[in-house]
């Protein structure tokens, strides 16, 4: 993956490198084709975690493009303190908030019928895992409280640095360290049976 | 990274639900396109809420402007019905402008009981919001059960039923009426979860 905290943009009419991380103060001075390399360096990561955090389903690429117009927005509030990756980061998991209060309950009558859709586009893997067994692990994970499903997803499927992870979701590296065990545990309570079966295959 | 079973389920069944969406290749523009969309309302909104205002204030002046006139023909209308003298109308008219004076009077006492009332229970309030230590040790733990209570039935409100708003003000409640409890405290980090770190940008 192409160096997340490499000089994204570039500033007119001063065309040098910028430090790492610090993004122009107005968003007139963006250039169209560093706003372009911006979008294609970090729409895939931002497009994982936003599939992830919305449970495999639901409208990724509103999302996406939500996230980049709100970069976009507020290039003017970026002050710099984390990478342009974390903020990236930070402003997917807002979005997705917003997106799961705003649609709470048609996620919930939704989650059966796309059930079945979100196994049509399975890789390979499925032979190692019943599709059945894959989407009870993931309805697992989507009944997880919130504050327990966003530090799981940054830790384990995003596989950020616990730093990273406290830095996004605005809380203490303790914080992040007691929700990631507290979330662990209720894994294990409801996919027991699964955790067991797999050790045996394996 | 962590080897434990749970996680290399995790990425599995993440694995087997495919990967997200792919993105269009012109997002870049598109999001650009939109930023420009989205702030033309906002010019027409601030013209029509101007508008508004003007025509409201226009009015306004109008209507202050009528009473002026119509005292001053009612004036002239009063100077023409005292003559010639009937006593048996103002009689009536006496009677019913005291009838009038009563009924608002009766307002008033009925107002002004409501504040008496207020001020009573105020009054009466104010004990429940002293220090818990203050209490005898059974009344203390019998407070903070009814806080618990409260604030269990915000978790299940927010963790089952999904309706956040209606536990914020539980939690609310429970810090309004046993601010010096244990789960008061408890309470407060629940709405802290709902709300964004203080500084966070987005």
């Amino acid at each position: 993956m192409a160096d997340s905290n490499a000089n994204p943009i570039a500033v007119r009419p001063r065309p040098a490198a910028l430090e790492d991380g610090v993004l122009p103060a107005r968003r007139e001075c963006v250039d169209q084709a560093a706003f372009a390399r911006l979008v294609a360096d970090h729409q895939a990561r931002v497009a994982g975690l936003a599939h992830r955090l919305l449970g495999w389903q639901g409208d990724v690429e509103d999302i996406v493009q939500d996230v980049f117009l709100a970069a976009f927005k507020h290039l003017d509030s970026f002050r710099g303190e984390a990478s342009v990756a974390t903020w990236l980061m930070r402003i997917t998991v807002n979005q997705c908030r917003t997106r799961r209060r705003r649609h709470a309950l048609r996620l919930r009558t939704a989650r059966h019928a796309h059930a079945t859709g979100a196994c049509e586009n399975a890789s390979p893997d499925r032979d190692r895992m019943s599709a059945e067994s894959s989407e009870r692990v993931r309805e697992a994970v989507r009944a997880l409280p919130r504050r327990y499903r966003e530090v799981i997803v940054l830790r384990y499927l995003q596989e950020m640095p616990i730093a990273e992870v406290a830095a996004v979701v605005g809380r203490s590296r303790s914080a992040v360290e007691v929700r990631l065990s507290r979330a662990r545990d209720r894994l294990r309570k409801r996919i027991g049976p699964l955790l067991e079966e797999s050790f045996r295959g394996s | 990274m962590d080897r434990d079973p749970l996680i290399d389920l995790l990425r599995a069944a993440d694995r087997a639900a495919g990967p997200p969406p792919r993105m269009p290749n012109d997002l870049a523009a598109r999001v650009r396109r939109a930023a420009l969309v989205r702030e033309r309302p906002r010019v027409g909104i601030g013209l029509v809420a101007a508008s508004l205002v003007f025509a409201a204030g226009l009015i306004w002046v109008i209507q202050t402007a009528r009473p002026i006139t119509a005292a001053k023909q009612g004036a002239t209308l009063a100077e023409a019905r005292v003559e010639p003298f009937d006593a048996a109308s103002l009689r009536s008219e006496i009677a019913r402008l005291r009838a009038q004076a009563e009924a608002q009077l009766a307002v008033i006492d009925g107002l002004q009981a409501n504040q008496k009332r207020r001020a009573q229970l105020a009054a009466l309030r104010r004990p429940l919001t002293g220090t818990l230590r203050s209490y005898p040790r059974p009344v203390r733990d019998e407070l903070e059960n009814t806080a618990f209570v409260i604030v269990n039935h915000a978790d299940r409100l927010r963790d089952e039923l999904g309706l956040n708003d209606a536990a914020q003000r539980s939690y609310r409640r429970a810090i309004q009426l046993f601010p010096d409890s244990r789960w008061a405290e408890v309470a407060r980090q629940r709405l802290s979860d709902f709300e964004p770190m203080p500084g966070e940008t987005l």
